[in-house]
Formats: C-alpha cells, structure tokens, sequence
C-alpha cells in the first residue's frame, strides 16, 4: 500500500547571511513515511530541526530556507514541486494543521464564526449557512460547551484550551487526510494538556486521519502515537513502533533521553545526565552528529555518518549497532529498568 | 528540619485592573479585583525541599515575590527565622537579601546582558561584602564557577553567548554567591530541553545536599516534584488544596485536584491511561465564585462546596487537605 505521505532523503538549507557565506544545511537527510490512519511523534530537543520539517512538508519555509534535494510525495502528489496554486488546495484541505500558539493562530479581529466559515468556504462551494452548520458541528465535535454562542465571539473571550479546541477544529472542518499538530500542548496546563491530547487522538482514531505530532516529550506522546521518530541536530537518528522505542531504545541519544527522565529514578537520587549540548545542525562535524556527548564513540563515530540498521520497522542510526558483536557489549539495556 | 525558617500567615495579595487602552480612561468603571494568593498559611522547616505545584496563574509567582519581599503582601504577615519581614525598609530588607536568594524562571532575562559572567558574580558579592579585597573576591568567583560546572576560561563572555545550561548555572551560581541559607526556585527548570532539565536538577540536588540549603521550588512538573521534593502543596487559584510529604501525596493522594494533577502527568508508558479527571476550564480570577474555588471542575461539589471556603485540616498522618468532600467523608480518604 503506498504511505500517504513519504518523505525521502529531504535536504532543507538556509542561505548563507552574507554573498560569500555558504549555504548551512538545517536538515540532512531525512526520510519517513506515514500510513493512512497512522499516528506519528517526531521528538527532539529545541533546535533540532522538528518545526523546520514541518514547515518543509507544506512548503511554508521561511525567507532563506529552501528545499536543496528530496522529495515529498503525498497522495501522488509531489509536495515540493507543485506550484503555489495547487499547493493551496492541499494545505487546510487535505493537510490540516494544528500549531504551538492558540492566540497567535486565529485571527484576533474575526469572530470564531467567521474564521471558520472563512476557511470552509475557500476550499468548498458551500453556501454561508452549511458552512456555519459544519462549523457548529465541529465545535461539538471538539466539546466546546454552549458553541452557538461561542460562534459570536472573538479568540481572546476563550480560554486558551477552548482556543486551542477551536485550532483543532479548524484544522478538522474540512475532513483533511493528514494533521500536523507542532507541539499542540506546550502553551497549555497539565490538566488541559491531557484532555487535549485525549481529544486530539480520539478524533484522528475515530475519522482516520493521520496524525503527525511534533513534541520534545516523550512521556507525552507514549500513549498517543503508534510510532515516533527521534531526531537530533536535524537528522533522525531512531525511528520505530513508540513501545518498543521507549522500552528497548536502540540509539545511545534516546536511552539518554529516557533515563534522563525524572519519572524513572528513585526521588532524590542522582539523575543520569547526558554531557554536553546539542550541536546547531549546520555545526555538525562529518561524523555522527551525537558523537561528541555519546559514551561509546569510536574513531568511526567521528569519521562516518551512520546508516540506519536494525529488523524491520524499529531502526537506528548508529555504528555500534553495525558491529554487533560490540554493540551487544557496550550498550546497556535500558529495557529492564523501565 | 523540626524549625521553622520561613512562615507565611493568613498572606493575601489581591491586584487591581488597569484600563488596557486609552479610551477606557474616558469610561468609569471600577478597576476590577484580581486575588491572586488568599489567606495562605505556610510554613517551611529549616534543610527541607517544599515544592509548590500548581497550574499557571494559581499564583505561584506572587507567592514566590512576596517572600522575597518584591511585593508586599496586602494582609498577613511573613516571618523569617521569628522575625517579621513583611514591609521592611529597603535599607532593613538587605541583611535578609544575602540571606535568601532567588532563582528565576527565565534564564536569559534574568541576567543583565551588559554584564560578563565574571562581572555578573562579582557585582552581588561586592555589594554584599565590600571588605573584601577584589583578589580575594574573584577567588570565590573562580570557586563559584568551578561549583556549578562552568570553565572560568569562559569568564569574559556575555549571556547571550552562553547556551541556555550554561546561563541557567550561571543563575544558580549568582544565588549561591553570597552564601545564602535559603532559595527560592521560580520554575527554574521550564525553558530548558530535557538534557539539560537533567543537568541542572542534579547541579540544585548536589548544592542542596552539601550546603544543608532550604529551598522553595515553585512547578507545575509534577515528575520533578516527585523527584526532589520532601514536602509538596498543592496550589489551585491562589488558595493551598493539599500539603503533605511528598512521598503521601504520590502514593496517595487525597485532594480531587491532586488526584485530578497526577492522572494528567505524562507517564512513560504505552498502556493507555484514562482521560483528563477535570472537565472545563480554570474560572476567571475576576469573577471568583462563592465558596470552593474547584466547584465547576470537580465531580464531588455539592451546596456547601458552593458557599463555603474549604479551610485546611490535618489527617492522621500529618497531612493537610482543603476540602469538604473530604472532611466530610463524601470522599473516601
């Protein structure tokens, strides 16, 4: 069956500041695909490149980025050849998205009526009154309580989980295949994280849609997503099904990641910390990008990029991984200790 | 652990609205309240971790602000060590200032970026000793440094060419210069990824250890809490839900708030966990409602929970709950 979407080998690049600077690679390589219906996490830390591969996936770059080589297929279509025109009718319609900021998101001078009826309207041939009749759907669907007074309100009488309910269903109205949701959550409290993190899957389950969940935490997306990605300093060093990544983690970086996290030690005892910072993708050596803070590096490490290995779908970036016989020595098993 | 070093009693401090823009001058309302801490009572022992979660707005800040006397309470009083140190003199307050020392929540904007990290250490140190000869004051600055995991060799640089770990140490190491007994955390650890959460939880852990520091750790990650708390209160719209030790409280919590709170923290498995406990949202602050500040959100609200201010009360154990559900026995303890 072909993924809905397939990314292969994607390069992004930023031009160089001055007419002699070089062009700095922000992305390096990035392959992935996803399933209809399939629910995916990227993860990483802030600067690894996670927004970046979002906005390169609907082609919303910004000044100085471009996309130097790859390709993004989705639905049959090639994303980043397609012209402005044709990209539209994609965007919204059959990808939809949900981003980091309710507030900045909508429209501060239109009513929620109006934003939403705006956004069906220019992607359907509808009249204003079915437009309104979907939007008022969707707000239940959304469990926005009272939504026919809401329609008449403008984003900042909402709280900011009702906002971001409204994000969600907008980025839903107009039934798209695919929602990219970059950190949903993180301007939101705990309480409203849950319930919309619940919703969000709850609704992607329940209509088919495939959902690309961008996040830095991987305790959030453990139960939400089938599959996660784990990318560092612009290239994705793990990807595999979320229980077996969090539970065997074959990459040195994200056994570093989980064993960092306070929920897995005892209180008060020391926390295992992983030295150093990580790297400004376009400061990356010709090696692997982690090797500089990895317990296990070799001279390999620093020579050579790694390619990914391991069965099936849980995969690896990394040479210790290769050479098994070492890899089995080396590298402890998070897998028990979890 | 047995004395008391800091005690906050019956604090309140409300805030006013101010018109938002320039027509709003020509039209009289009355500015509107905003209560953000209510008749908190508060005592942290000497050497003890008392964290303080709570969602955004609950107050936290403010609290954290009025004990560091960067706000004055409106009713109330704080004691540090028997002493009274609400609405002291700026000239009174100094001898407290050495003595407590704050950690703010943004690393970034909480240094001055004229300032080289040598300079930035050298500054509160100078200011609070002024015997001290400089050679003598740039020694503990080296040994400042060298404690929290900075090169010296970096001494000579500005914030904005530090990494966000390396600002958040320079943050602690500027608390720790002048040698204080007590810190005050303002979510110390939220603008930081999660490596370096780990870097700097370990740094406050080893510091605390070694200097028998008190400390007042102001969050809302819950897994944090768990980690190095010995004593945690719950927060909900400026008035304490549950205090209690921190092990009590993981292990058995009783207020539907905390109970609600630890359901939505993240865990790290793949088995699914229920929804969110609390349905709706936090109440506006400007229109508090009668009585339980929890009434819309909590399942077990009845007529009395709608009229009437839970207080604290003690269980058996030793911890403290503001319920009436609870007191009552509507809710199993």
């Amino acid at each position: 069956m072909m993924p809905l979407l397939h990314i292969d080998d994607l390069w992004v690049a930023y031009n160089g500041r001055g007419p002699n600077q070089p062009v700095q690679n922000m992305l390096h390589g990035i392959s992935l695909s996803i399933q209809r219906g399939e629910r995916v996490a990227i993860i990483g830390e802030s600067g690894a490149g996670k927004s970046l591969l979002t906005m390169a996936i609907i082609n919303l770059l910004q000044e100085g980025a471009f996309i130097r080589q790859g390709k993004i297929e989705f639905e049959d279509q090639v994303l980043n050849q397609l012209t402005p025109e044709a990209l539209r009718l994609i965007r919204g319609r059959r990808i939809g998205m949900v981003f980091q900021d309710p507030m900045t998101n909508l429209n501060p001078l239109l009513t929620i009526e109006q934003q939403l009826v705006q956004c069906i309207r220019s992607h359907r041939r509808i009249s204003y009154q079915d437009a309104r009749t979907i939007a008022l759907h969707k707000l239940r669907l959304v469990h926005i309580p009272a939504p026919e007074s809401r329609l008449l309100q403008y984003p900042h009488q909402l709280s900011a989980g009702q906002r971001q309910r409204v994000t969600i269903a907008m980025a839903l109205s107009l039934e798209p295949a695919l929602i990219i949701a970059d950190e949903p959550t993180s301007a939101l409290d705990v309480t409203m994280q849950a319930e919309i993190m619940h919703l969000l899957n709850h609704l992607c389950q329940s209509n088919g849609v495939a959902l690309l969940f961008v996040s830095h935490d991987l305790g959030l997306v453990a139960q939400h997503t089938d599959r996660s990605l784990i990318m560092y300093a612009g290239r994705i060093v793990e990807d595999g099904p979320t229980a077996s990544l969090i539970n065997d983690a074959q990459h040195p970086y994200t056994q570093g990641l989980i064993k960092a996290l306070p929920q897995h030690s005892r209180p008060g005892s020391r926390l295992y910390q992983i030295p150093g910072q990580m790297p400004l993708p376009q400061q990356v050596g010709p090696g692997c990008a982690f090797a500089p803070r990895c317990p296990y590096t070799t001279e390999r490490c620093l020579q050579q990029i790694p390619a990914p290995q391991g069965p099936g779908g849980h995969q690896a970036s990394c040479h210790l991984l290769a050479s098994d016989a070492a890899g089995d020595s080396h590298m402890g098993h998070t897998g028990g200790s979890l | 652990m047995t004395q008391p070093l800091l005690q906050l009693e019956q604090v309140s401090k409300s805030f006013y609205t101010r018109p938002t823009a320039p027509y709003e001058l020509f039209r009289w309302r009355r500015p509107a309240r905003l209560s953000a801490v209510e008749q908190l009572d508060l005592t942290v022992y000497r050497g003890e971790t008392l964290c303080v979660v709570g969602e955004s707005g609950c107050g936290k800040s403010t609290m954290a602000r009025l004990v560091m006397g960067l706000l004055h309470p409106d009713e109330g009083q704080i004691n540090y060590a028997g002493q009274r140190i609400d609405h002291l003199k700026r000239h009174d307050r100094l001898a407290y200032r050495r003595r407590m020392q704050m950690i703010f929540q943004d690393p970034y904007t909480a240094l001055n970026p004229r300032l080289t990290v040598l300079h930035c250490l050298l500054e509160p140190l100078l200011y609070h000793q002024p015997q001290l000869t400089e050679q003598e004051a740039l020694e503990q600055v080296f040994q400042q440094l060298l404690a929290v995991g900075i090169d010296p060799a970096l001494g000579q640089r500005f914030p904005h060419q530090l990494s966000s770990g390396q600002r958040q140490r320079l943050n602690i190491a500027r608390a720790l210069s002048v040698k204080p007994e007590f810190i005050v955390a303002d979510e110390p650890l939220s603008a930081l990824d999660v490596s370096i959460q780990a870097q700097i939880l370990n740094l406050l852990q080893d510091t605390a250890n070694q200097q028998n520091l008190t400390f007042l750790f102001f969050t809302h990650n819950l897994a944090v809490v768990e980690h190095i708390a010995d004593r945690v209160a719950v927060m909900y719209e400026g008035r304490l839900c549950e205090l209690t030790s921190s092990r009590n409280l993981f292990k058995h919590p009783r207020h539907p708030y905390t109970q609600a709170l630890l359901e939505a923290m993240p865990q790290l498995t793949t088995s699914p966990q229920q929804g969110a406990k609390l349905m709706g949202d936090v109440p506006s602050r400007l229109q508090r409602p009668l009585g339980c500040s929890l009434q819309d959100r909590c399942p077990y609200a009845n007529e009395r929970c709608r009229h009437q201010v839970p207080t604290l009360f003690s269980h058996t154990d030793g911890g403290q709950t503001a319920c009436h559900a609870l007191q009552e026995g509507r809710i199993k303890p």
